[in-house]
């Protein structure tokens, strides 16, 4: 056979290895580019959002010395001698001055707004319009910042998928930026079930010398009726072959669990672990024992 | 939808036009994903890699060649970045091991079926086998992506070759012909 000839058989056939890849995997390309959008985009993403802050804090702060004014309608001088709280020369609205009693309670507010943003721009106010002001109520101004607050999220870009920062930060740091394409699992301690693997873990002898191994160790210590009884076990072959995180499964109760287990863990015979292509990984593995009282 | 608009919909991060592309060229990305990864789930990793690639760096398509031969050509990347990292490319060709009877008279019933002879290949003989045959890369680009040299990617296919004719055709090879190198 030529080798061109050899080449189009395999080429002609390439076809056949075609398989439309399903939903279920377009749900998993769609979740990670939720969370990784193009940086092009964060970038456009962060620019408005600092934008919008800026807006918001500017417009924020100008209604916040707008009502301060309003509050006090005293003369600076004057207020300075008769009335310590009121400590308006100071151009410090948007910060939180503890000595302005009256207004302890609404700068905090601001905070959120300021705090959702990553950057912090120059807050926009005019410390002169401050030397004029008049008394006012307080609650007023606890409004302003809310409702500023909500505007916030759904000025972001419309028609974008981001989430709001701090669900990303929250929630997904695991997963590492697609451009090195690598695809390791971070967890290097992951448990494989056996349809995953390349090559299946076995017990030397096979499954049956299993068996007989533990039905040597495995003692019946209390009086139990006559019968038929199931219990499932699930363990973990670790890669060297010992066995891990032995569970019972459907306990039929007379201390059979406890004495499956125990015998589990007295065997000193390793198992060969299951692989993923040429190398040995930790195994999920089941085994239904069945187990038949009888007198005698 | 035209090729066109397909990638302007990529650009604009359109889901919908994402989605429709996956649908369009999944079947094939994914038959290359398994031809190269042989197991189904890490074929499906690397089909998901690919598209991720695709639609995160869009913006360097550039129109040369069809968008087509892009993402295949992108999906090959993905594959051979993976194996690249675990297939040891020396150790597994020895003229020997050719010449071994192997299977039953039965072989030749697997012609075929061309994904049964590919994986009965060794791992890096698959791979050079693939790149050659199927996608048609000459030796000096497999060498540069595989990061061996010109030499071991010939005596890699070499290999594959001889080990597939003898095993899959050998009753259509004459017994006293000269093998074709």
């Amino acid at each position: 056979m030529k080798d061109n000839e050899l080449f189009k058989h395999f080429k002609d056939r390439s076809d056949s290895f075609n398989e439309p890849p399903g939903d279920q995997l377009w749900s998993r390309i769609e979740g990670q580019l939720n969370i990784t959008p193009n940086s092009a985009m964060v970038r456009k993403g962060v620019m408005y959002k600092a934008l919008i802050a800026t807006g918001v804090i500017a417009i924020a702060g100008s209604i916040v010395i707008f009502n301060y004014l309003e509050k006090q309608n005293i003369e600076p001088a004057v207020i300075k001698t008769e009335q310590p709280q009121q400590i308006i020369n100071e151009p410090v609205v948007t910060e939180p001055a503890p000595e302005e009693k009256q207004t302890v309670g609404d700068i905090p507010e601001e905070k959120p707004v300021i705090k959702e943003d990553s950057k912090k721009p120059e807050p926009k106010k005019d410390p002169v319009a401050v030397a004029a002001v008049k008394k006012e109520p307080a609650p007023a101004k606890k409004e302003a910042p809310a409702t500023q607050k909500t505007t916030l999220p759904t000025t972001a870009l419309k028609g974008e998928e981001l989430k709001s920062k701090e669900s990303e930060t929250i929630e997904f740091t695991i997963k590492k930026e697609h451009d090195s394409l690598q695809t390791d699992h971070v967890n290097f301690n992951r448990v494989f079930s056996p349809d995953k693997l390349t090559k299946q873990p076995e017990f030397p002898g096979g499954t049956q010398a299993f068996y007989v191994q533990i039905s040597r160790k495995f003692v019946v210590k209390q009086a139990i009726p006559e019968g038929d009884y199931k219990v499932n076990i699930s363990f973990v072959i670790e890669k060297d072959g010992t066995l891990s995180n032995i569970k019972a499964i459907d306990d039929p109760g007379y201390g059979f669990s406890e004495q499956v287990i125990k015998a589990f863990s007295s065997l000193t015979q390793k198992w060969t672990p299951g692989q993923i292509d040429g190398r040995p990984v930790r195994t999920s593995y089941n085994l239904p024992f069945s187990i038949n009282i009888k007198k005698g | 939808m035209t090729e066109q608009q397909l990638i302007q919909g990529c650009k604009k991060q359109d889901r919908l036009t994402q989605n429709h592309v996956y649908k369009t060229y999944g079947s094939k990305v994914m038959g290359i994903c398994k031809r190269y990864m042989k197991d189904h789930e890490r074929a499906e990793e690397m089909v998901m890699n690919t598209f991720l690639t695709v639609f995160q760096k869009i913006n360097q398509y550039n129109n040369q060649g069809s968008f087509e031969g892009w993402i295949l050509r992108i999906a090959v990347n993905c594959c051979l970045m993976e194996l690249r990292k675990k297939t040891n490319f020396k150790n597994e060709v020895s003229t020997d091991d050719v010449s071994i009877p192997v299977l039953n008279n039965d072989s030749d019933l697997w012609r075929d079926d061309v994904e049964k002879m590919l994986n009965y290949l060794p791992e890096g003989a698959r791979i050079v086998f693939n790149l050659y045959a199927i996608e048609g890369y000459k030796h000096a680009e497999i060498a540069e992506q595989l990061g061996i040299s010109e030499g071991t990617s010939k005596s890699q296919l070499s290999y594959a070759k001889e080990k597939l004719k003898k095993t899959f055709f050998s009753s259509l090879t004459p017994k006293a012909a000269n093998y074709e190198r």
